[in-house]
């Protein structure tokens, strides 16, 4: 093993890859080492792309990868071979590290000593193996000689409590200097896997692996929750109950925001002098964005008990019992773990598919990850339901929270029929292989889902201050513009409603009109619909404008001002139910999100992929709303 | 459908080993190769393990061994067979295969 890789001033950065097998830790480890907040989550494949970060509270300077992880490395998958390429320096762009730190579950070493072992043989450089989890085996009465395994493999060992920072300020200590670590003296077999593991279960049968029990708690959840009755029975209640609580929890928090947003507005309008920046600021940014960032209550409950399944361990066994099913339209259990991430946004869900080893069921996912229901739709169904569902309530439950699961399923089902149709037709072959490893159940600490939850609404806000109100200017400008004189025989009212009839947005909306009308939309959805391609929150944010709303008080205002508003040509109401369901289903299929385009476009490497996913799920969102919006008129009416 | 391997025990496939079956995986009678990805995992001959359950409507199945769980579908494990031990033989999956 060769030290000379290692640069030889101290002051020169040094950089240390974590790697390790999935969900053993690594970026727990990583996070508590660096003081980052990369997602974390208890199933495996939850890091697909390999994450840099400076070592806190160091010597020198220390750059640490946490890499995707791998159970070997012969990988197939894209994110194993990130692993891979990294350790041994063929990554493009990328020097190969200076040393290694391996990362084992300290209850699975029976497996994961056998990716020590080839990385011991196929990387040689100065490598330390950490073994996590620790109070695990101690918990499930087990204790480990990691001295002797020290002794045995000849490289440094170290037990560490990532969560609860256990053994990580030696890890920082030892990480200063990887030249002084120790070397094997004999390496073990790396090569053929039998040989391989029966030198694993040697040096296990020597450190006392075998006296960690059972894990009896994991078991007893399991008959509960992979009951093929209960288990079904419970799945279901989550979801209603989660549907329920995202309308009548959330509703005070929601409240409270769009009267402090209205109350801002009053306050701006008596404070600033009236100008063009005042409308700007008024009606622009803050109807815009403020309409938008209401919704920031139901976001965090949906993120909340996301996050919660997926560190509890949920999301594998969700995979284990829907992969018959998954089987039916050609995809299998893994294409499910990424298909229920895009309930919180189709980017990570998209990028989950990194773990799918098959490229046909890999491509197949992305292209229907965006049929999930994201949580930038929830805005906008929250809203069309709020005002035109009435709140009655059907066998004891909601029927708003009836319809809003009712899109949700809309939207499952249409991914799965996608995918069926993909894979027998354009992705048409074999079906794929399908393991997958199920975690022991964990509870999170709330220091954990704390951070995830801030991180998700961090970003839903960070959303709100930059695409959302990039678009909120541009649409303000395009509703304020061109000025029409004052009429003085005009109420304050109608001058507005006039001003917004000659304005360049209103000519957008009425160029499309025609193409729409037969869904059921006038112009001023027509304009919502161009805003919200770039997202789809825009068009919350188009309408509050366009009702310029914040002056009422936020969004009950935004509510009314939909129930109420009259067509000035038929006297009829501009809204209706039918208009509602037929634009919700319209939000339901249509591709109205710039970053999942984006993040497509670079995961399936050109633009025949999200164009196609573009045309296809517009298409459908055409053909849909017509349907809809023809059914429900001859039933309603 | 069971094979007989020499005298000592009776050879079969993962799928056809009843759920709660503590078992020991072996070579596959007919020499089917072991893939590679499952021998990576730590599916290796001599290795204990035991069946677990079986999902719903002949889906997936889930086995422990080496001190984890792991599902694989059916039709992957065709080339994985393991003799069967009796209850009383009892071996434990987590332990390594050399006690």
């Amino acid at each position: 093993m060769t030290q000379a890789a290692i640069a030889a001033d101290p002051s020169d950065p040094l950089q240390i890859a974590l790697i390790g097998s999935p969900n053993s830790g690594k970026t727990t480890l990583f996070n508590a080492l660096t003081g980052s907040r990369a997602k974390v989550g208890n199933y495996p494949g939850v890091t697909v792309e390999r994450r840099e970060g400076w070592l806190r509270r160091s010597s020198r300077q220390i750059r640490m990868l946490d890499l995707p992880g791998t159970y070997s490395l012969s990988g197939e998958t894209p994110d194993e071979q990130v692993a891979e390429h990294v350790i041994h320096g063929t990554q493009p762009g990328e020097s190969a590290p200076d040393a290694l730190v391996i990362v084992v579950d300290g209850t699975t070493l029976a497996r994961g000593l056998g990716l020590v072992a080839q990385v011991l043989v196929g990387a040689p450089r100065p490598t330390a193996l950490v073994v996590t989890m620790i109070d695990e085996v101690s918990a499930r009465g087990g204790s480990l000689d990691l001295p002797r395994l020290s002794r045995i493999l000849g490289i440094p060992v170290l037990g560490v409590v990532g969560n609860r920072g256990v053994g990580i300020d030696d890890l920082r200590a030892l990480l200063a200097d990887p030249a002084a670590w120790s070397v094997p003296a004999i390496l073990p077999p790396g090569e053929n896997p039998r040989e391989r593991f029966t030198w694993v279960d040697a040096v296990c049968a020597q450190i006392g692996v075998d006296r960690t029990q059972a894990d009896t708690r994991t078991d007893r959840i399991d008959r509960l929750l992979l009951n093929p009755l209960y288990g079904t029975a419970i799945f279901a209640a989550v979801m209603v109950l989660l549907f329920q609580s995202i309308f009548t929890w959330a509703a005070p928090a929601m409240d409270a925001i769009g009267q402090a947003m209205g109350a801002l507005g009053d306050v701006s309008a008596e404070v600033l002098p009236q100008g063009l920046l005042t409308d700007l600021w008024i009606d622009g940014i803050l109807a815009g964005v403020g309409g938008v960032l209401v919704f920031l209550p139901q976001i965090v409950l949906l993120f909340a008990l996301i996050h919660f399944l997926e560190d509890v361990g949920y999301m594998a066994r969700a995979a284990f019992v829907v992969d018959r099913v998954m089987g039916l339209v050609g995809l299998q259990g893994r294409c499910f773990i990424a298909l229920l991430s895009s309930y919180a946004c189709a980017v990570p869900g998209i990028m989950a598919a990194r773990s799918i080893e098959s490229p046909r069921d890999r491509l197949a996912t992305i292209l229907v990850a965006p049929f999930m229901t994201c949580s930038a739709r929830l805005p906008v169904y929250t809203l069309l339901i709020a005002a035109f569902v009435p709140a009655t309530s059907v066998l004891g439950l909601g029927l708003q929270g009836l319809v809003m699961l009712g899109l949700y399923l809309l939207g499952a089902l249409t991914a799965l029929a996608s995918a069926a149709l993909l894979r027998s037709t354009l992705l048409r072959g074999q079906i794929s292989r399908f393991y997958l490893e199920l975690p022991p159940y964990r509870v999170p600490t709330l220091r954990l889902l704390g951070s995830q939850v801030w991180g998700s609404a961090f970003s839903f806000v960070r959303r709100a201050g930059t695409i959302i109100l990039a678009a909120s200017i541009v649409l303000w400008i395009l509703l304020a513009f061109p000025r029409i004189p004052e009429d003085p025989n005009l109420s304050a009212d109608q001058q507005a409603q006039a001003a917004l009839e000659a304005s360049a947005g209103a000519a957008l909306g009425r160029a499309i009109e025609p193409l729409i009308e037969p869904l059921g939309f006038d112009w001023r959805i027509g304009v919502g619909l161009i805003a919200s391609l770039a997202a789809r929150e825009v068009i919350v944010a188009t309408l509050s404008q366009i009702y310029a709303v914040s002056d009422a008080d936020g969004f009950s205002g935004l509510r009314e001002a939909l129930i109420s508003d009259v067509n000035p040509e038929t006297g009829l109401p501009t809204y209706n139910l039918a208009v509602a369901l037929s634009l919700l289903v319209f939000f339901v299929f249509a591709l109205q999100c710039t970053s999942t385009i984006v993040v497509m476009y670079r995961e399936t490497g050109g633009l025949r992929w999200p164009a196609f996913a573009f045309g296809y799920m517009l298409l459908l969102a055409y053909a849909g709303s017509f349907v809809t919006y023809r059914v429900a008129s001859a039933l309603l009416s | 459908m069971t094979r007989n391997v020499g005298h000592l025990a009776t050879c079969a496939t993962l799928g056809e080993i009843p759920p709660g079956t503590h078992a020991t995986l072996c070579d596959h009678p007919a020499g089917e190769p072991l893939p590679v990805r499952l021998a990576d995992l730590g599916l290796v001959p001599g290795t204990p393990l035991q069946v677990r359950r079986v999902a719903p409507l002949g889906g997936p199945i889930e086995i422990e061994l080496r001190g984890y769980r792991l599902v694989l579908r059916r039709a992957d494990i065709a080339g994985i067979c393991a003799v069967p031990l009796r209850p009383a033989d009892g071996a434990d999956p987590r332990g390594s295969a050399l006690r």
